[in-house]
């Protein structure tokens, strides 16, 4: 009897050791995540998603772009916006917060995916530098956003393993703009991929030349401009189509964003007003509206008596695409470019009224820069209204101060206090 | 000879026999009886004659002695002389002697005093205080200091009762006699409850460790769906967080206040020995309205609920024990006792209270004032505002008187070797808000069989289906309640031509409340098979195999006429939850008593407790018809997903008690426990733990002779928490999409060290009862200190990472409870008294880098070192500046800035002590209710208020700020309306902290017990019927609807903040209990 029992007993004690043995069933250990190569262009692909972000391209950077600029206010219900529209940001601020964090988590996948590159040996090199140029760009673009906002940046490059990695110091904004020329030089000339879901080798350019034009070479800035311009791509006839056809021929960076709920954007949402069942958190400034030349088509896209933003208008399922670049810039560029340089004044002209004629508007002729540095800026804020350049451009202009009565130290937003709390190399 | 079965007809016979057969013995008869047994007596007239006796066990008493010597008497004068002292009545029919209980016959009463004295049958010490009462009357009187009463009755005949608190109650009858010696006798069992404890049970005299016990009377008093609900201010040391009215809704209990951050602060609940799923299976995203399928248990079932509250008792549970544990016991059949119990209540609720909105005219002119205030044009004409066409009053609109009710059926009953419960029920509860709903449906079988004298087995089964109708709420802007608030009075409800008016900033309520479906089902059956096998005369094996099974299923439908259905053209969500639990349990019990002194008891077991959970989600969107609410008719489906979850526990457990002479009890307690959720280094886990106790009241030297029981006890111990994410101790990597192509990215960032958060708790009380029994005092101190606490820690955000989860952080909470339940009045009118309160003060020692955790939740609280959990932390608000109207906010470090280093703690949402209080005042057969629930100095951060007392949005306000300023030299504490705020004065801060302090007359009952007379009419056993008020009022400070909120429900984090929280309900209703 006695014996039964212990038989019976340690049968039912023998069997537990094993069973706490569990693998992960709705994510990957990360020493099997990556095999072959098809894994690793799905480690790649990863980056694009984190641009997807509400918090970035999903949101965030066009609400900041252009409600923290004289083309928007905040018109809905959520309070932390209004800190942008003052342009006077706590570090407390959980969009601060956000924008802070999404492309540091773009940047982190990048470094990754770079990783993960470098280290895998079933692909050529021309291959492995094709990826990494893909690679390389991305982290360029995302340093790109988030100096432009916070200026001195902590600069990682390597992936974040473990709790050693944590902590990074500020660098400075030169440095930092050393390191996305140096990922954009690497990456220029590599990529084949023509896609503008995708990076591409127009791209890696357009990059190039916007950068070029923050940091003020405007030769580089104007090569490069002018080297995308003579690609195959073209503007579109209509401007109206711009917002209606995705991947069409003036785009050279898009986003791509479907209807699948882990895939969509919130931008209409945003846009659109509570009658229309949007939340109108973006809203038209009316000195905007008012702005517009009467037969400019692209006051057509700000309607109603409650004027709202119909760029993105897919409200219902969120798939409208973000362009992240589109080739309208590059003339805007081009001619930023060389009427800095006090240059080329017939092609200045013409790059504006390629812009203008597109959206119905006479063509102008000045033979004075700085009238025509007043007119791009002119069509840069309207061309891109709500686009989420605005902002940008008035900080990279220095007209942030007249234009939005702000002083210089809130060009640049506060790094928020999530990140200094807890690194412990920043004060 | 005794006839049981056949004495129902003998009323019949009796008359016949009475009539026609009736006839006199002749027969003479001889006894010599000595002290003998009545038994013995018929035996011996049984022998001499041919007459047999007849009669019933339940009637005569044949063991009552006798002493009676006659010769040669005839019988009938023989059974006379016996049986009138015995109050028999005897009929000699054929040969047969038939006897009956003696019924009192109508004889005109003459008055008589009747004296005695009544003593402790233990010592044969005089009881004093003893009442002495006629039988189903009020008369009575009671014993003076030397146990000594006198008391006039009427008639000769009467039945006394003696009953005194801690002993049998004792009847009399008072025949032919007037003076009495009265000997009571101590019912053990009364002050002796038997407490169900991990693992075992225990007396409450000889409990060693700190356990509340709450019984069926308490559970039942309150009139709801909800198990946390029924014991709120029922047990020192507990707070429920109840959320919002929500029917159906979860809540959460927290035991000895909160011991984690982010691993969960939910006790261990076990049902029957068996723990149960307690999480909220929905996929819906309803903050606040969480449905815990603990809810799904129906309360009419518990026969009690032991919370078992510190180390001692919980380390038996181990890795789980942390947070305390919740033991319900369920009501199993008792073989003697059968019965059918019916119980039917119904009631009405009511919304307790609704904010006070601005009505048309007033907020038009708020508008204005505010439009102008920020340089712009008045918005309404004083025309417009003159002429107002429409004033709704949204909130009227949407609440409703909604009933409630619930059926629950009862058999109990069996034989000697089977027993069974068999339950049914139903409640059916509507909401205040339009359209909210919660319906159940359970069943329950308790089974016992003893198989053999070695083998007993058993099972509980219980199914439970429940129907739950939600509506968006907290956070929402498709929520009817806050847009109910909010919504501005200038908009119709309907159109004309009777469509819902959408012209406002938010969505209209009614039309959300009345269009909008989201119904959760949800299948909840758990059960549990035993085996009790003794092995030897002192070694028992148990066996157990438990089972838990929910299936959830939400259905979620936006038709294309709701504003948010417009969106997308109809939005359809489908989803399913699965949980399935098993235990299985093999324990050995070894207990004995050596030389009556030593009394030993030793478990010792092996459990493993394995969990799944699946679950699938899919949302459609564009639909053909608002007709069409299925996602087969969805244009676009935009999700769908699938997953699948398993964790498992392995648990080695023991137990050692040793009991001296009942005096002094030595508790040992082991668990060792393996989390499959820890890398293998880190898997396991030892939690031990020990009590001592000393009974002083049972030393011989111990002589005060008004304290009737005193004990000290002390215990120490280690318990676990491991609630936290699967996997964290590896690298991951996620998988998402990007342009319709398969991504991965990395999640986390591994920590292999991580293990078990681990609680070190001290508690020392004592259990006292004074005044024979009549106050009863326990009173605990504890200190638990909880380290290695898993904590999200933040991190860097350039990391790429937001947190990491690390066993960094270390809380305590320290406390005091005391519960005292006093017998004012035992007479004729009773009046029983039950106060308990607990303090405990919550802080956090240690976090990781000491960084303090911020902004969580809609009260923007704060985890930081020094200070409880979730303090309120912002600007402190000064007052308005009559000069400006706007807000003065304390510059702390008086650097000339108010900017974000002005932040202080501006409230804490943990009260200074909270319990309650509740009373029992019976007389004859009327029973009335009071109970009373408090808390004193917890703050509340009122977050509705500051989206309807902002004065600068479009949002309707309260009428607080129609004593807003509006020109200089204003003296107010309302800042202006201005739609800019250049002074941010709706910032956080300390303008939205209210004191939270209460006083809630919780339950009011009236309870009537149908007399014996009656019932027996019907031949019913018992009928008692009650009529019960629930919140019916409530003293606070407080201006928000309710100061017991929790918008965040479940989230012990982010309690004491109101945010559009779904309002709690006074509830009339009435019921009645029918036992056959």
């Amino acid at each position: 009897m006695k014996n039964k029992l212990l038989i019976i007993l340690f049968i039912i004690f023998s069997g537990c050791e094993g069973i706490l043995e569990l693998q992960p069933t709705d994510s990957i250990s990360s020493d099997i995540a990556i095999l072959n190569e098809s894994d690793l262009q799905n480690v790649i692909r990863g980056c694009y998603d984190a641009l997807q972000f509400d918090g970035y391209y999903g949101r965030l950077i066009i609400v900041i772009g252009d409600i923290g600029s004289d083309n928007a206010y905040n018109g809905g219900t959520i309070l932390e916006y209004d800190q942008f529209n003052k342009n006077s940001v706590e570090q407390d601020n959980r969009f601060l917060e956000e924008i802070w964090t999404t492309p540091y988590i773009a940047i982190n996948r990048c470094n990754t995916a770079i990783f993960y590159t470098n280290n895998f040996n079933q692909i050529t090199e021309t291959k492995r530098d094709e990826y990494l140029a893909e690679l390389r760009f991305l982290r360029a673009l995302n340093y790109f956003n988030l100096t432009r906002l916070f200026k001195d940046i902590p600069l990682k490059l390597k992936p974040t393993m473990d709790k050693e990695d944590l902590n990074v110091p500020l660098s400075d904004q030169s440095i930092i703009y050393e390191q996305i020329l140096e990922d954009l030089n690497f990456a220029n000339n590599k990529i084949e991929n023509t896609d503008p879901y995708y990076a591409t080798d127009l791209a890696v350019k357009t990059l190039l030349a916007k950068v070029y034009l923050e940091t003020e070479d405007y030769e580089k800035a104007n090569n490069y401009a002018d080297l995308v311009i003579s690609s195959d791509k073209e503007l579109l006839e209509s401007f109206d189509e711009l917002f209606t056809i995705e991947n069409n021929s003036e785009s050279i960076f898009e986003l791509s964003f479907t209807e699948i709920l882990t895939d969509k954007n919130r931008l209409a949402e945003y846009c659109y007003p509570t009658n229309l069942g949007g939340r109108y958190e973006i809203a038209p400034e009316i000195t905007l509206i008012n702005s517009f030349e009467d037969e400019d088509v692209r006051k057509g896209l700000f309607l109603g008596n409650t004027p709202y933003c119909n760029k993105y208008e897919s409200l219902t399922s969120g798939a409208d695409n973000v362009y992240i670049f589109r080739l309208a810039e590059l003339y805007l560029i081009r001619a930023e470019a060389n009427a800095r340089l006090q240059r080329n004044l017939t092609e200045v002209n013409n790059d504006i009224n390629k812009i203008r004629f597109r959206a119905g508007l006479n063509n102008i002729f000045s033979s004075s820069y700085s009238e025509l540095l007043d007119f791009i800026e002119s069509e840069r804020k309207h061309e891109f209204a709500f686009e989420g350049h605005r902002r940008f451009d008035l900080v990279r202009t220095g007209k942030a101060s007249s234009v939005l009565g702000i002083s210089e130290e809130d060009y640049y937003f506060p790094i928020p206090l999530s990140e200094i709390n807890t690194n412990n190399q920043i004060d | 000879m005794s006839l049981n079965n056949q004495f129902k007809f003998f009323p019949i016979i009796l008359m016949f026999s009475i009539l026609f057969f009736q006839s006199r013995a002749q027969e003479n008869v001889s006894i010599k009886l000595k002290s003998s047994s009545l038994k013995e007596l018929f035996t011996s007239i049984e022998n001499q004659t041919e007459y047999t006796f007849v009669y019933s066990n339940d009637d005569i008493d044949v063991s009552q002695r006798i002493t009676h010597r006659k010769k040669n008497i005839e019988l009938t004068e023989l059974l006379h002389e016996i049986f009138t002292k015995k109050s028999i009545d005897f009929q000699l029919i054929g040969k047969q002697i038939i006897l009956t209980k003696k019924i009192p016959e109508a004889i005109p009463k003459e008055p008589k005093t009747i004296t005695g004295t009544v003593r402790n049958k233990s010592d044969d010490l005089p009881l004093p205080g003893v009442n002495v009462i006629i039988k189903n009357t009020t008369i009575g009187t009671s014993t003076d200091i030397n146990g000594y009463f006198s008391l006039k009755v009427p008639g000769d005949s009467n039945i006394l009762v003696f009953s005194f608190l801690g002993f049998k109650t004792f009847e009399l009858n008072t025949l032919n006699q007037n003076d009495f010696n009265i000997s009571l006798e101590e019912d053990l069992q009364r002050i002796d409850e038997v407490i169900v404890v991990g693992y075992g049970k225990e007396s409450k005299n000889n409990l060693s460790s700190s356990v509340s016990d709450i019984r069926t009377e308490k559970i039942s008093e309150i009139f709801t769906a909800n198990l946390s609900e029924s014991i709120n201010g029922r047990s020192t040391g507990i707070l429920v967080n109840q959320n919002s009215g929500t029917p159906g809704a979860a809540t959460t209990l927290g035991i000895r206040g909160i011991s984690s951050i982010t691993a969960g602060a939910d006790p261990l609940y076990i049902i029957d020995g068996v723990p149960v799923i307690a999480m909220d299976l929905s996929q819906i995203y309803f903050n606040g309205q969480g449905v815990n399928t603990i809810s799904d248990l129906s309360l009419p079932d518990i026969e009690s609920i032991s919370i078992l509250k510190d180390a001692s008792a919980t380390a038996i549970f181990g890795a789980r024990g942390s947070n305390g544990v919740v033991l319900i016991t369920t009501k199993r059949g008792n073989g003697d006792d059968s019965f059918i119990r019916f119980n039917v209540k119904y009631g009405l609720q009511q919304v307790t209270k609704t904010y006070d909105m601005l009505n048309a005219e007033e907020f038009m002119r708020y508008k204005n004032d505010a439009a102008v205030n920020s340089g712009g044009i008045a918005v309404y004409s004083e025309e417009d505002i003159l002429n107002n066409k429409y004033d709704t009053d949204w909130q009227a609109e949407l609440y409703r008187i909604a009933p409630m009710e619930s059926y629950d059926l009862a058999f109990s009953g069996g034989t000697k070797t089977t027993r069974y419960y068999l339950t049914g029920s139903y409640f059916n509860q509507e909401g205040i808000v339009e359209g909210t709903d919660y319906k159940r449906i359970s069943s329950r079988i308790n089974l016992d069989h003893q198989f053999s004298k070695r083998i007993n087995l058993g099972a509980s089964i219980s199914i439970n289906r429940a129907i739950n109708n939600r509506k968006e709420g907290d956070q929402s802007l498709n929520g009817p309640v806050p847009n109910a608030i909010s919504l501005p009075p200038v908009y119709p409800v309907y159109n004309n031509d009777g469509s819902f008016n959408e012209d406002g900033p938010l969505a209209n309520p009614i039309s959300i409340a009345k269009q909008h479906t989201n119904i959760a089902y949800s299948w909840h059956t758990y059960g549990n098979t035993f085996l009790n096998f003794k092995l030897f005369r002192n070694l028992l094996y148990k066996m157990k195999f438990g089972i838990d099974y929910v299936n959830f299923r939400e259905h979620t439908y936006d038709p294309v006429t709701t504003r948010q259905g417009a969106k997308y053209q109809g939005l359809g969500i489908e989803s399913t939850s699965e949980a399935l639990k098993t235990l299985f349990s093999n324990i050995i019990n070894y207990s004995t008593i050596i030389n009556e002194k030593h009394s030993i008891d030793i478990i010792a077991g092996y459990e493993t407790d394995n969990k799944q959970v699946s679950s699938t989600f899919m949302r459609g969107e564009t639909f053909a018809s608002e007709k069409l609410e299925y996602l087969a008719n969805a244009v676009e489906k935009v999700s769908a997903e699938a997953y699948f979850e398993e964790s498992i526990i392995n648990s080695f457990l023991g137990r050692i008690k040793y009991k001296h002479d009942n005096k002094y009890i030595v508790t040992f307690n082991a668990r060792y426990d393996g989390s499959s959720r820890f890398s293998k280094q880190n898997r396991y886990g030892f939690f031990p733990s020990g009590d001592i106790a000393w009974k002083i009241s049972k030393e011989n030297f111990f002589n005060i002779n008004f304290i009737n029981h005193l004990k000290i006890r002390s215990s120490y111990g280690v318990t676990g928490n491991d609630k936290i994410p699967e996997f964290l101790y590896i690298s991951q990597f996620g998988a998402s999409e990007y342009a319709e192509s398969p991504t991965i990215y990395p999640v986390n960032i591994s920590n292999p060290s991580l293990k078990w958060e681990t609680t070190k708790q001290f508690n020392i009380g004592i259990d006292l009862s004074i005044l024979k029994n009549r106050i009863a005092l326990t009173a605990d101190y504890y200190h638990k200190k909880t380290e290695d606490l898993l904590l999200e820690n933040p991190i860097p955000p350039s990391s790429g990472y937001e947190v990491i989860i690390t066993n960094t952080g270390k809380l305590e909470n320290k406390g005091l409870e005391l519960s005292l339940k006093s017998l004012n009045m035992d007479r004729s009118f009773r009046w029983e008294s039950e106060l308990n309160i607990s303090f405990n003060r919550n802080k956090v020692t240690k976090l990781y880098n000491n960084q303090p955790i911020d902004n969580i939740g809609r009260g923007y609280q704060r985890i930081e070192v020094g200070e409880p959990i979730g303090i309120f932390y912002g600007y402190n608000s000064l007052g308005v500046d009559p000069s400006t109207g706007d807000l003065v906010f304390e510059d702390v470090n008086q650097d000339g800035l108010i900017d974000i280093n002005d932040k202080i703690k501006i409230g804490s949402p943990h009260a200074k002590f909270l319990g309650g209080f509740s009373n029992i005042w019976a007389y004859k057969n009327f029973e009335l209710n009071l109970f009373l629930q408090f808390s004193y100095g917890n703050d509340v951060f009122n977050g509705t208020r500051r989206y309807i007392e902002s004065m600068k949005d479009a949002n309707n306000q309260t009428s607080a700020v129609l004593d807003r300023w509006q020109e200089p030299g204003d003296i107010t504490d309302i800042p202006r309306a201005t739609n800019s705020d250049p002074n941010e004065n709706n910032r956080v801060s300390s303008r939205y902290v209210e004191d939270g302090s209460f006083i809630k007359l919780k339950t009011l009952r009236f309870t009537y017990n149908f007399d014996e007379n009656f019932t027996d009419k019907l031949n019913i056993n018992a009928i008692s019927a009650f009529i019960l008020a629930q919140n019916l009022f409530t003293i606070t400070n407080y201006s928000g609807l309710d100061p017991e909120v929790n918008y965040a429900g479940a989230d012990v984090i982010r309690s004491g903040v109101e945010f559009f929280t779904y309002p709690s309900a006074k509830i009339y209703s009435a019921g009645i209990t029918i036992k056959f």
